[in-house]
Formats: structure tokens, C-alpha cells, sequence
């Protein structure tokens, strides 16, 4: 009965790494954004894709970039409905395009300022911070340094 | 090219159950409560229902889906009815309740049943709507759901941030709709928020939950049910009602570009390929149309769906929703049920009955004066969504 009581512990969500994601997740570890790029036509896609929607090639390579990006679009979450994330609010989740390919977004939290200075056209540069047991690292974003703006 | 089954289809019948944040009757029993409404509207008893069609998605994710509780399939729905005679069922999963109906419309033209019943029924979970737990982010959500983005309000306030940077749209603009629309539903005795007006401040000072998203940007779990009965113009014209004549109607809308959330041009594009298809399968164009009835699941979403069917150019919508053009009496009278926003979420049903009352002429107070047009349509680009063009002349 007590084990019954005891209040549930909530994680923080851990990503089902698969062969189609997992070239992204094993640079993470090196701290490296790579994205899944079409050998045949060179185009970035994120999230990763079976297809190259553009050419429709299927060799794929994971490639590294610069992790500098512009805030496309955001949010900034004000209240504790995302399990996991209650003791986080106010928190800004980014949806960042990424400097080498237009329409290639990838999501991040901002990092290293408050979540209220979130902006549309912001310039952000990626930053990892560790994740999970097993050496796997978020990537998040910061405003960039001056030099960017 | 005008699609070939053109006014051959019409929608007769229209009901609503009881509506209400936690009602005590199940999910079930307010699907019969609707569609028997619904048939009754339409002089017809369950006996000569012959097809059936519906979009199930629950509104609680994970375990615990129990069929007549939290959702209601159409195999609830023909054993409990029953449905005696069914010749036709379908079921869809993208186009919310519009799709459903755009299905029947198709399934009657073939010939394939001659009285379809098409509903949504909906359940307002016990804690937060659409909540799953998950722990382990499976498919796209592995790059959104370690970062706390896996709330709906966030989905959506991200393309809404989009929309405000571009075109400089402000809440205090969106106030205009928000208000009008609260006084819309005052007209409405089925709606949720019948008797619960708000003012521009009220709206202003609302508790935001994801910005730009505030609560009152959000329509309101509830439980609830809405239904449609569609038949062949012919058998129509048999029956005690005025029918609302399907001119044109398309089912498609869901983004296609790879992203790990939809951005607003994903919803941009596909909203102008449906609004694109429905016109085109119709013959008309915003110039023809008197009832405008577009879904407001986020208070947003008209805006951008006024620009894709072309009622004003793109980046406007928050302009055009100013000086009284969409309130009741207006040349674009939208959403005069109140919607999703004054009567509750019952994910499309609002516009697509909304839609046949007027062309009916029944909607009293709030009935558009000369009515014979009505533009519907529900569901959104990361769903699908349907639309279809309603007239009152075949």
C-alpha cells in the first residue's frame, strides 16, 4: 500500500534513438549539431526523413553545422502542464532556422538569458548540455555573441 | 473544373446535445443525444439511417480509452442506436468532423447509402485535455519533448508568434474578434458561454498560458456531441426541411513540410491548397459567400484562414477583422454560433451546423439577414482539415 502511495516519478522524456535519428544523437556527444543531409543533393532535413523529398535519394549523411541560427518562430510556456517541466516555467521553447539552408528548423530551449528575452529574428548560437545516463547532450540555444548582432 | 456531384448532396439534419464542461452522462450518451437529434431534425428515424461516418480521435491520450466513455466509434454508435439498417461506415483519421462529412458527402453522391449520419462527440478529461506521458519521446517528438514542447497551446503559439512579428499583428486587434464573437455566442442558448460576455479588458488581462496564447485564446474542454444528417438533393426535397445543398467541398489540408513543429508557412500553404480546391470544386469565390464559419479551436486560426480563402490579402487577416466587418450585421459575418470559443470544443461542429442553420434561415437572433451562402470549415493543417460551400438553391 505505501509503494501505491508513493507519488510517481517523472522524468524528463528520453528520446527513442533509432537508425534514422541516431546519427544526430551520437554527435550530440561530441558536442556537434549535425543534421541529415542528402548525398545526392546536398539539402539538409530535419527531423530526419526516409526519402529526400527533394530528389527523392535515400543516401544520407549526417553533417555538421554551424549551430548558429535565427529565431523563426517561439514560445514561452507560463504554466506547469508538461509533466516533467513543472519547476522549469517560465521556459522559452525556440523553433530556430538554421544559417545553412532556409526552412531547416531546429527546436531548442533558450539558454544563458531569460526566457522573456525570447524574440522572433533573434540570433542564437547552439549550446549542449548533458542529458540522460547515457552521454547523449541536448543541444540549446543562446543568444549569440555580439559580434552576430 | 465545378466537381461533378454539385449540389447533388445536401445536408438536412442538425442537432446538438447537451453541452457542458462535466456533465454527468458519458461520451456515449451524448451521441445518441445528439444524432437522435439530429435525425428527428431532419424527420427520419435511426431505422432509415444507412451509413455512417465519423472522427473518433479521443481527447484523453494513452490508456484508459474505453469506446461510449471518452470516445464514441461508429461501432458504438450503430449497436447502441442501433443503426438496423447501415449499408456504410467510415472512419476517418485526419479532417476532424469535416472530413467525416466531406466522406458522406461522397458515400451518398455513390450511391453507396442514402442517410448518412455524421458526428463528433467530445470528452472533457478529469486534469488536462490531450495530456500522454511521455517519458520516452518516440518519432519526430524525440527533437520536441526533452525541450517541455509537447502542449498543444505551444504548438500553436508558435506560428501565431510567427504571424505577429511578420505582419505586426497585436493582441489588442485579435480583442476585436474575441469580443465580438463572445457577443455572438450571448445569441446562441446551445453555446457553453451563453451567458458570460466579456469586454476587450477582460480579454487583455487574460492569464496567459504560452505566449502569445492566452486562456481566453483557447476554446474550453467540454462534453458534448454535435450531429449531421446528409442525404441526395432528391430525397431532400421529400423530406420536412429546408435543405442546405453541398456545392462544393474538399477534404485535405495537412502540411507537408519536414519540420519538428508546423510553422506558418507549412500552414499557409496547405490552408490555400484546401481553400483552393474547395473553390475551384465549387464554382464560387469569397465574393459569393454570406455566412462565414471558420474553425477557432485557437482564436487565431480565422485570421489566417480568411487570408487563405482569399477574403483579404495575405498578412491582413488582423486588419480585416476590425470596424464591425465580421460582426453579425457585417459584410463577413464569422462564426455568429460563437464557435469553438463560445460553445466549447466540440472540434468543428460549430461551424459545420452553424453553417446549415443559416442557410436554412433558423437561426433566429443571430440568423444572417438573406443567407443562401455559407463557407464551413473545420480542422487545421497539423490534422487535416475540410471545408465545404453550402447554398441554399441547388
Amino acid at each position: 500500500m505505501t509503494e501505491l502511495r508513493r507519488p510517481l516519478r517523472v522524468q524528463r522524456p528520453e528520446p527513442q534513438v533509432t537508425p534514422l535519428t541516431a546519427p544526430f544523437w551520437e554527435a550530440t556527444r561530441a558536442g556537434l549539431l549535425a543534421l541529415q543531409r542528402c548525398t545526392a543533393c546536398g539539402r539538409f532535413h530535419h527531423p530526419p526523413v526516409p526519402l529526400c523529398p527533394e530528389c527523392h535519394s535515400s543516401s544520407f549523411e549526417a553533417t555538421p553545422v554551424s549551430g548558429r541560427g535565427t529565431v523563426y518562430e517561439y514560445t514561452v510556456m507560463r504554466q506547469a502542464r508538461v509533466m516533467g517541466f513543472e519547476d522549469l516555467v517560465p521556459y522559452a521553447c525556440l523553433v530556430v532556422e538554421i544559417d545553412e539552408q532556409p526552412g531547416v528548423f531546429v527546436v531548442g530551449n533558450l539558454v544563458d538569458a531569460p526566457a522573456a528575452d525570447a524574440r522572433v529574428g533573434m540570433r542564437v548560437a547552439v549550446r549542449f548540455e548533458p542529458y540522460g545516463d547515457e552521454g547523449l547532450q541536448l543541444p540549446q540555444f543562446a543568444p549569440a555573441g555580439a559580434e552576430e548582432s | 473544373m465545378v466537381m461533378p456531384i454539385s449540389n447533388r448532396v445536401a445536408v438536412v439534419g442538425t442537432g446538438f446535445s447537451r453541452i457542458g464542461r462535466h456533465l454527468d452522462a458519458s461520451c456515449g450518451e451524448l451521441a445518441i443525444e445528439a444524432s437522435r437529434r439530429a435525425v428527428e431534425d431532419a424527420g427520419l428515424s435511426f431505422d432509415d439511417i444507412d451509413g455512417i461516418s465519423n472522427y473518433p480521435n479521443p481527447s484523453r491520450l494513452g490508456a484508459g480509452n474505453v469506446d461510449g466513455v471518452d470516445l464514441v466509434t461508429v461501432n458504438y454508435m450503430t449497436r447502441t442506436a442501433p443503426l438496423r439498417n447501415l449499408r456504410w461506415s467510415c472512419s476517418i483519421t485526419q479532417g476532424t468532423v469535416s472530413g467525416s462529412l466531406v466522406e458522406a458527402v461522397h458515400a451518398v453522391a455513390a450511391g453507396a447509402c442514402n442517410y448518412a449520419l455524421v458526428y463528433r462527440a467530445m470528452y472533457s478529461p478529469p486534469g488536462a485535455f490531450g495530456i500522454a506521458d511521455v517519458r520516452l519521446a518516440t518519432g519526430d517528438a524525440q527533437f520536441t519533448a526533452p525541450y517541455g514542447f509537447s502542449n498543444t497551446v505551444m504548438m500553436w503559439a508558435v506560428p501565431y508568434s510567427r504571424y505577429m512579428a511578420r505582419y505586426g499583428a497585436t493582441r489588442e486587434e485579435l480583442s476585436t474578434f474575441i469580443v465580438g464573437n463572445r457577443h455572438n455566442t450571448t445569441l446562441n442558448p446551445d453555446a457553453v458561454f451563453h451567458d458570460q460576455p466579456i469586454g476587450r479588458d477582460d480579454y487583455m488581462r487574460s492569464t496567459m498560458v504560452a505566449d502569445p496564447l492566452s486562456m481566453l485564446d483557447c476554446d474550453m474542454a467540454v462534453d458534448g456531441c454535435g450531429a449531421l444528417i446528409v442525404t441526395t438533393a432528391e430525397r431532400a426535397r421529400d423530406l420536412p426541411v429546408t435543405p442546405a445543398y453541398v456545392t462544393g467541398c474538399a477534404s485535405l489540408g495537412v502540411g507537408y513540410d519536414n519540420a519538428p513543429v508546423l510553422t506558418l508557412d507549412s500552414f499557409m500553404n496547405s490552408a490555400r491548397r484546401l481553400a483552393g480546391t474547395v473553390w475551384e470544386n465549387s464554382g464560387l469565390g469569397p465574393t459569393d459567400v454570406d455566412s462565414l464559419n471558420l474553425y477557432d479551436g485557437f482564436s487565431f486560426f480565422p485570421m489566417l484562414w480568411l487570408e487563405a480563402f482569399g477574403f483579404c490579402g495575405e498578412g491582413e487577416g488582423h486588419e480585416f477583422i476590425q470596424d464591425g466587418r465580421v460582426a453579425l450585421g457585417g459584410t463577413h459575418p464569422l462564426n455568429t454560433s460563437g464557435g469553438a470559443l463560445g460553445m466549447g470544443r466540440l472540434h468543428g461542429t460549430p461551424q459545420l451546423i452553424e453553417g446549415v442553420r443559416q442557410v436554412q434561415g433558423r437561426c433566429g437572433p443571430r440568423q444572417v439577414e438573406g443567407c443562401e451562402i455559407a463557407l464551413v470549415q473545420a480542422g487545421s493543417p497539423l490534422h487535416g482539415s475540410g471545408a465545404l460551400v453550402l447554398s441554399k438553391h441547388a
